[in-house]
C-alpha cells in the first residue's frame, strides 16, 4: 500500500506527433480522381478499358462503319492493310477487315449478352430454389447438373443446328442449353451459405416467408457473386460463338462474325496471314477484357479486401 | 530484461494506432495486456512479432534480449519468430491448416529453424506434445486439425509455438473461443510452462478476470495508449486510472459471496464508446467519458509513478495519497 | 404466477424426418427437457458449446420444430399456434442473436432491417417518427436510420437488433448469448438496456449465455445445460450457492476463477 506521494517523473522523450494529411491537400479534384482510379485494381482498369472498347465499336458500328461490312467487291481482293481506305485491309471478296471486326463485335457482344442474361434468370432461380429446400430436392438438381455438365457443348450446338437450322440463335440457344445447369449448381454454394446467416434465421423469426427470404435477402447478397460470374460467362460465350462460327453453324454470310472470319481466312494463310490475325486477336483481346473485367469485380466486391480499413486493435 | 519497448509508435497512414512510451518484460515473468477493442493491444503484439499488415508502419524501439527488431527485414524477422519468439493467435481452427497433418504443423517450426535430423524432430514433437498436455502424441500426430476438440487445437497451437523454445511467448486471446471449464485448463498450462521452460509469456486480453489468472503484471490500453501498468492483483483492487477503475467497476462480478444482492442490479457501464483512430482528443483520451475530468486533463498527462511498481497518466486518479479511496477532487 | 411456455419431454435431433424414430439417443441435440418459463420472469440458460442451448431457445421460438414430447405457449401447444396463428406466435415470441452485425441484412439500412419484423408480422408500413421512437427506446439517435451496419459499432448493432426485436411487442424476448461477442464496457451497456427494457415493456427474458456472472446478474432463475439435457434448474441464488450437480459446480469454480468483483 503505497503511503509516499507520488513521485512525478519528468516527461518522458516524447515522440513526435504524425503531420496530419489535411484534405485540403489533394487540391484539385482532378488528383483525387486519378488517386480513386490508381488505388482499383489492375485487372478491373484493364479489364473494363477493354470491355469499353468493345463496347463502344459495337455500338458505333450500328450507326457507321467505313464501309459495309458485307459489301463484297471483287476487285478489291486481299488488298493489304494500310491501303488507301481499308486500313486493315480486305478479304477474299474484297470486303473491308475493318468493317466487318466492327460488326463482329456487335454480333459477339450481342450473343455474349443475351446468352448469358438468358441462363443467369432461369439458372439462378433454380439455384436459389434448390438451395431453399430440403436435401432431397438439393441433390435432384445435383444429378440433373451432372448430365447436363457432362454433355458435350459442341455436339449440342450441332444437334440444334440440324433441328432449327444454323445462325445466331441457334448458338444463343446451345450457349444457353450448357450454361443452365452450370449456373444453377454454382448458385447454390453462396445461397445455402447465406441462409446460413443470422440474418436470414432472423427473417423467418419474425414470419418472413422462404421465397420473400431467398429473393429479398440471399440474392442481393449474392448479387456480386452473380456479376463475376456474368463476366466470365460473357467471356466463354463469346469463344464458344467463335467456335461455333468458324464450323459453320454460326452466324451466317449476311453476319459478320469473328469465328467465321478465322474460318476462311484459314485457307489463305500463305496469301494474306493477316487475315487471321485481325479476327484472332479480337477475339483474345474480347474475352481477355471480360476476364479481366470478372477477375477485378471480385477483387473489389469481395468483402474481405474492403478498402483497407484502420484494422480493430 | 528481455522485452523492452521505447517510443513505440504505429500508425496507419497519417493515422496513429498505438503509442506507448515504455514497455518492460523480464525473462522468464508474465505480462499481461489488457484493453477493449480498438485499445490497439492486438496491434501492438502483433508489431513486436513482425506480424503487422504491410500497410502497417512500426517506429522506435522494441528490444528482444538487446536486438532491436523494428526495422529489420522479414527475413530475419522470420527466423526470430519461429525461434525466438512464438505466437499462439486466438482462433485454433483457423490458425491451422486444416489440410496439413498435427505432426507435420509442429515440427515446421524445427525443420525451418534448427538443423535437427527427422528422428529428432519426432522426438522433440512428440516431448512438446506431452509437454502441453495432449494425450496419446503418437496418435495425434497423425491427425488432421479437424478431427480435434477446440481446446486440443489451441493446445497444439501453443505446442507449435513453443517448440523452438523461444524465449517470449505472445499469446493473443487464446482462450476467448474456447468453453470456461476448457480455458481454465489453456490458463494453468501457459504458467506451467512460462515456470517450466523459464519463457516470458506476454497475454494479450479484454478480459481483466483472465488476464489476473496468468499473469503477474498487468498493462492497461486504452485508444492506443499505455494508461496503467502494475502487479495484476495491485491493479485491479487498487486502480489508480480512472479508466482502469471505470473498467473494473463495469465487470459484472463473482458468482459467490453476496452475488444474490447483485441480481437484477444495473451494473455500472461506462458512459460513451472508444474514441476512433483519427479521432483521438488532445490529452487524455479518456476525458470524454470520465466523470472525474477537469480542464487540466486537456493537456497531455505525465506518466506517474507511484511505489515501485506502478505506473499511470492519470492527473485525478483513484486510490492514491495514503491508501484511501480519492474520488480526484484536487 | 401462469407458465408462459412449458416444455414437457422435448426432443431434438437435427437431419431429415426421415430416419428420426431409429435414431440412438446420443444423437439427440435435446432430450427429455421439462421447463417452465413463468410469465414476467427472466431465465438464463447456461452451459457449454454443443450443450444445446442455443438449439432449445429456437425450438422455443418456433425455429426448429420439436421432434418429441411438447412446447405449449400461453397454454396452447407450439404447433397449433404455427399452424393456425403464426403471425401472432411469432409477433409474441422474438430473438436476437449473438452477433449483432451478422444477424442484419449488411445490404439494408437500419430503416429497413428496422421495419421489417412490422411489415412481416402486422403489414403495415413503418412511419419514420415511429421508428426513431423505437431508437430513442434502446438510446440511438435517428442519424442511425440511414446506416448500414459496417457503418455502426458492435454495440450501436446490438441495439438496432433489440429495436427490431422489440419493435412488434413481444411478450417474450429470447437473447442468444447478446454480449458474447462485445467488450466489457458494452456489455454493461447493453446488460442495463436488457434489465430497463424489460422492466418497461413487461418483457419475459430468456437468456442464454456461457457466461454465469453475466446470467447471475440479469435472471433471478437459471437452467443448466449439458449434452442436450438439463442438468440443473432453478432460482439463480440458490443454484449458485448450493449447486446439486457436480458439473454445475465445475462450471461456478471455473466461472470464479477469472470473475472480477466491481469493487468498492
Amino acid at each position: 500500500m503505497p503511503r509516499s506521494e507520488p513521485e512525478r517523473v519528468s516527461r518522458l522523450r516524447g515522440w513526435s506527433r504524425l503531420p496530419e494529411r489535411s484534405r485540403g491537400d489533394c487540391a484539385n479534384g482532378r488528383n483525387a480522381l486519378w488517386a480513386e482510379l490508381r488505388a482499383l485494381p489492375l485487372s478491373l482498369t484493364v479489364g473494363g478499358l477493354l470491355v469499353g472498347i468493345l463496347v463502344s465499336v459495337a455500338l458505333l458500328s450500328l450507326v457507321w462503319t467505313p464501309h459495309d461490312p458485307i459489301a463484297v467487291s471483287v476487285g478489291e481482293r486481299l488488298l493489304p492493310p494500310g491501303t488507301d481506305g481499308y486500313l486493315l485491309g480486305t478479304d477474299r471478296l474484297g470486303r473491308d477487315v475493318l468493317s466487318q471486326i466492327m460488326a463482329g463485335a456487335r454480333n459477339s457482344l450481342r450473343v455474349g449478352v443475351v446468352s448469358t442474361v438468358a441462363a443467369l434468370i432461369p439458372g439462378v432461380a433454380v439455384g436459389l430454389a434448390a438451395a431453399g429446400s430440403g436435401p432431397f430436392w438439393q441433390s435432384a438438381l445435383s444429378r440433373i447438373t451432372d448430365v447436363g455438365v457432362a454433355l458435350p457443348g459442341i455436339v449440342i450446338a450441332l444437334v440444334l443446328a440440324t433441328v432449327m437450322g444454323p445462325g445466331t440463335t441457334t448458338v444463343i440457344v446451345a450457349i444457353v442449353i450448357g450454361f443452365l445447369p452450370i449456373v444453377a449448381r454454382v448458385t447454390i454454394g453462396p445461397a445455402k451459405q447465406i441462409l446460413a446467416r443470422d440474418y436470414v434465421e432472423a427473417a423467418f423469426a419474425y414470419g418472413r416467408t422462404r421465397p420473400y427470404v431467398l429473393v429479398r435477402h440471399v440474392l442481393p447478397n449474392i448479387g456480386p457473386f452473380i456479376i463475376v460470374q456474368a463476366s466470365v460467362m460473357v467471356a466463354v460465350a463469346i469463344l464458344i460463338e467463335a467456335a461455333l462460327s468458324y464450323l459453320g453453324v454460326g452466324a451466317q454470310i449476311r453476319t459478320s462474325s469473328w469465328g467465321r472470319s478465322l474460318n476462311e481466312a484459314q485457307p489463305l494463310i500463305d496469301v494474306a496471314p493477316l487475315l487471321m490475325v485481325f479476327p484472332g486477336a479480337a477475339i483474345m483481346l474480347a474475352v481477355l477484357g471480360f476476364n479481366l473485367l470478372g477477375d477485378g469485380l471480385r477483387t473489389i466486391l469481395d468483402p474481405q479486401q474492403q478498402r483497407v480499413e484502420v484494422p480493430r486493435a | 530484461m528481455l522485452l523492452q519497448i521505447r517510443d513505440l509508435c504505429v500508425s496507419a497512414g497519417p493515422h496513429e494506432i498505438v503509442a506507448i512510451e515504455g514497455l518492460d518484460l523480464p525473462a522468464g515473468r508474465r505480462l499481461g495486456l489488457v484493453g477493449e477493442s480498438g485499445s490497439g493491444k492486438t496491434m501492438t503484439a502483433m508489431s513486436i512479432a513482425g506480424l503487422q499488415p504491410p500497410s502497417i508502419r512500426v517506429t522506435g524501439s522494441i528490444r528482444l534480449d538487446g536486438d532491436e527488431l523494428v526495422g529489420l527485414s522479414d527475413n530475419r524477422l522470420a527466423r526470430i519468430r519461429g525461434s525466438e519468439v512464438g505466437v499462439v493467435f486466438q482462433d485454433p481452427l483457423r490458425a491451422l491448416n486444416p489440410t496439413m497433418r498435427i505432426g507435420r504443423q509442429v515440427s515446421e517450426a524445427l525443420r525451418i529453424h534448427s538443423d535437427l535430423s527427422r528422428a529428432e524432430v519426432r522426438r522433440r514433437v512428440l516431448e512438446v506434445l506431452l509437454q502441453v498436455q495432449l494425450p496419446q502424441p503418437e496418435q495425434i500426430l497423425r491427425r488432421y486439425p479437424h478431427q480435434l476438440s477446440g481446446g486440443q487445437r489451441q493446445r497444439v497451437l501453443i505446442a507449435t509455438a513453443i517448440a523452438c523454445r523461444p524465449k517470449l511467448l505472445i499469446a493473443d486471446e487464446p482462450t476467448t473461443a474456447l468453453d470456461v471449464t476448457v480455458q481454465k485448463g489453456i490458463l494453468e498450462l501457459l504458467v506451467r510452462l512460462s515456470d517450466e521452460e523459464g519463457m516470458a509469456l506476454l497475454f494479450v486480453s479484454h478480459d481483466l478476470g483472465v488476464v489476473r489468472a496468468v499473469t503477474e503484471h498487468i498493462a492497461v490500453m486504452y485508444a492506443g495508449q499505455l494508461v496503467e501498468t502494475g502487479p495484476a492483483n495491485d491493479v485491479i483492487e487498487r486502480p489508480h486510472h480512472r479508466y482502469t477503475e471505470a473498467l473494473v467497476a463495469a465487470n459484472p462480478g463473482q458468482i459467490g459471496g453476496n452475488a444474490g444482492a447483485l441480481v437484477g442490479k444495473r451494473l455500472r457501464a461506462i458512459d460513451g464508446t472508444v474514441p476512433a483512430v483519427g479521432h483521438y482528443p488532445s490529452g487524455c483520451r479518456f476525458r470524454g467519458r470520465c466523470p472525474h475530468a477537469t480542464d487540466c486533463c486537456a493537456e497531455d498527462p505525465e506518466v506517474v509513478r507511484v511505489g515501485l511498481e506502478r505506473h499511470h497518466k492519470c492527473k485525478h486518479p483513484a486510490h492514491t495519497l495514503l491508501g484511501q479511496v480519492d474520488d480526484g477532487a484536487r | 404466477m401462469t407458465a408462459l411456455v412449458e416444455a414437457r419431454g422435448l426432443r431434438f435431433a437435427y437431419g431429415g424426418r426421415t430416419n428420426w424414430r431409429r435414431r440412438p439417443t446420443d444423437e439427440w441435440a435435446l432430450r427429455d427437457i421439462e421447463l417452465s418459463i413463468a410469465r414476467g420472469s427472466a431465465l438464463g440458460i447456461v452451459g457449454e458449446s454443443g450443450s444445446g442451448k442455443s438449439t432449445l431457445v429456437r425450438v422455443l421460438c418456433g425455429l426448429l420444430p420439436a421432434r418429441g414430447g411438447s412446447v405449449a405457449f400461453d397454454g396452447r401447444d407450439l404447433g397449433d399456434w404455427l399452424r393456425t396463428a403464426p403471425r401472432t406466435f411469432r409477433r409474441q415470441n422474438q430473438l436476437v442473436f449473438q452477433n449483432p452485425a451478422s444477424s442484419l441484412d449488411p445490404r439494408m439500412r437500419m430503416r429497413q432491417s428496422l421495419a421489417e419484423p412490422t411489415r412481416a408480422l402486422e403489414r403495415r408500413p413503418v412511419p419514420i417518427e415511429e421508428m426513431v421512437g423505437w431508437l430513442a427506446a434502446v438510446g440511438l439517435g435517428s442519424e442511425v436510420l440511414s446506416r448500414y451496419p459496417h457503418q455502426l459499432s458492435g454495440g450501436q448493432l446490438q441495439r438496432v437488433a433489440l429495436a427490431r426485436a422489440l419493435s412488434v411487442r413481444p411478450e417474450v424476448l429470447y437473447a442468444d448469448e447478446p454480449t458474447s461477442s462485445v467488450d466489457v464496457s458494452v456489455q454493461a451497456q447493453i446488460l442495463n438496456l436488457l434489465m430497463d427494457l424489460r422492466a418497461r415493456f413487461d418483457l419475459t427474458l430468456v437468456m442464454v449465455s456461457h457466461n454465469l456472472v453475466v446470467v447471475g446478474r440479469v435472471c433471478e432463475h437459471i437452467v443448466v445445460m449439458r449434452d442436450g439435457q438439463i442438468v440443473e434448474q432453478g432460482a439463480t441464488v440458490d443454484v449458485f450457492d448450493e449447486p446439486r450437480s457436480t458439473y454445475t459446480a465445475e462450471l461456478i469454480a471455473a466461472a470464479e476463477s477469472v470473475a472480477v468483483r466491481p469493487g468498492t
